[in-house]
């Protein structure tokens, strides 16, 4: 445009300038057109992902009406002392995914004693089995809602700890998973055919999705009557018993 | 052809280059998160930077929008238009990374699938923004130098078009600051020969 300025010395060159100002305003009308096509598509696009993808994760969440006995409303299976009116054992939620290796530590060094203060009736422990790490995670967790059915969740629970993997390299595979069910007494088809048809799969999916909206970051997270545990005690055996000893019930 | 031409001519054929890398990084990055939606709007989620509805728009949509940038890119259509989307893109991954460090969260941005909470030692955020400050880059270019070698848009001519239309060098926006002298020339001969 640097020639407009000047004025057109005659007919031929006013024609020029006249044709190229034409010239750009098509050029501006086309350009316009096409990035409003452009935009007009992915709005369109973005819907049309919002409304495939919020159905698909709807249909997800129809499953989950499918949870093992005896779980919470927030899909947390309870163990240890009944939380009821006038009840006073504390309450000691456990975010933990199988696969993650810090949780690994936590069962090492505080699975037994969470145990027996759950048996003594002196906490109940809710664990809330996450799976964000991966389709192991899912696996194990479905393995092991299989096992709350049967009565053998802390057992089954420990040995798969005890056989913790590499982060997703298949280890919670079906076959490990019934082998270590097996290994614990978990032998039924009722408990064969929960883990080879993944049936908890869809209260795997609301454990993990109810954590993550809940503000759950990492694994292994405490809530002690609701209120997190500092992470320094959590990987602390005798701090952490001390705590929970110390805990009234909320 | 002094040398400043000559480099000037180079400039669509970069822009054809950072115009497909874009759609490579877009194409990846929507297609890898497209799959598994509960884990996107995990990833989103986990930023702790948008209320619930805004994570579940964002978790469904942003893959889609995604693949749809690397879909025009690819072709090259509004150019310009894509690079500026591009752009903003990565300026607000940039800044929820950037806000997600500073809150002292331990997450993956998600930005390839995945993220979510990680362990406190595996967090990239340095990583994730050095990279998005060069996807950045890519994008800014494109706004700059829209006009890029075989692009969709170049032939879209405009209605009656005109002799240089055809021309790979005419992408779509030139808005006339960078060459003008040249492009003055080209105009100027061809309507004279019309």
């Amino acid at each position: 445009m640097s020639k407009t300025s000047k004025a057109p010395k005659n007919d031929r060159q006013r024609r020029i300038e006249e044709a190229r100002r034409r010239q750009a305003a098509q050029e501006r009308r086309r350009r316009l057109i096409i990035g409003g096509a452009v935009l007009a598509v992915l709005v369109v696009v973005a819907v049309i992902g919002i409304v495939v993808q919020s159905n698909r994760s709807g249909s997800a969440k129809s499953t989950a009406s499918t949870r093992p006995s005896g779980v919470l409303a927030n899909g947390a299976i309870p163990m240890g002392a009944a939380v009821s009116a006038g009840q006073t054992a504390p309450t000691l939620d456990i975010f933990e995914d199988f696969q993650c290796p810090y949780c690994g530590q936590l069962e090492q060094g505080s699975g037994a004693d969470l145990q027996q203060l759950a048996t003594a009736g002196s906490v109940q422990l809710r664990y809330h089995l996450l799976s964000f790490i991966g389709l192991d995670s899912v696996r194990a967790a479905n393995a092991a809602g299989c096992a709350v059915d049967v009565g053998a969740f802390a057992p089954y629970h420990a040995k798969l700890y005890a056989n913790q993997p590499k982060e997703n390299t298949n280890g919670y595979s079906t076959d490990n998973l019934l082998k270590w069910g097996a290994e614990v007494g978990l032998t039924t088809p009722a408990f064969t055919d929960c883990v080879r048809t993944s049936r908890y799969q869809g209260w795997v999916k609301q454990v993990q999705d109810q954590s993550s909206k809940d503000g759950i970051v990492q694994t292994p997270t405490l809530l002690l009557n609701g209120k997190p545990v500092d992470n320094a005690i959590t990987l602390q055996p005798a701090q952490l018993k001390a705590a929970i000893l110390a805990a009234k019930g909320g | 052809m002094t040398a400043v031409s000559r480099v000037r001519s180079l400039l669509p054929a970069v822009s054809t280059l950072a115009r497909w890398a874009l759609a490579v990084v877009w194409g990846y990055a929507g297609l890898s998160k497209v799959a598994d939606p509960e884990a996107t709007v995990r990833a989103v989620r986990a930023y702790r930077l948008l209320p619930e509805p805004a994570v579940l728009v964002m978790g469904y949509g942003l893959p889609f929008l995604e693949i749809g940038l690397a879909v025009l890119l690819l072709f090259g259509l509004a150019t310009r238009v894509l690079g500026s989307i591009s752009a903003l893109l990565f300026v607000a991954f940039i800044v929820g990374v950037a806000s997600a460090w500073a809150r002292g969260l331990a997450i993956d941005c998600g930005c390839f699938g995945g993220g979510g909470q990680i362990d406190p030692g595996a967090t990239r955020y340095v990583q994730e923004i050095i990279r998005d400050v060069g996807f950045l880059a890519m994008a800014a270019w494109l706004i700059v130098f829209p006009r890029s070698r075989l692009a969709v848009e170049s032939r879209l001519a405009p209605a009656g078009g005109s002799g240089n239309v055809d021309d790979t060098d005419d992408g779509a926006e030139d808005d006339g600051a960078e060459s003008d002298v040249a492009e003055s020339e080209t105009n100027r001969e061809g309507t004279v020969r019309r």
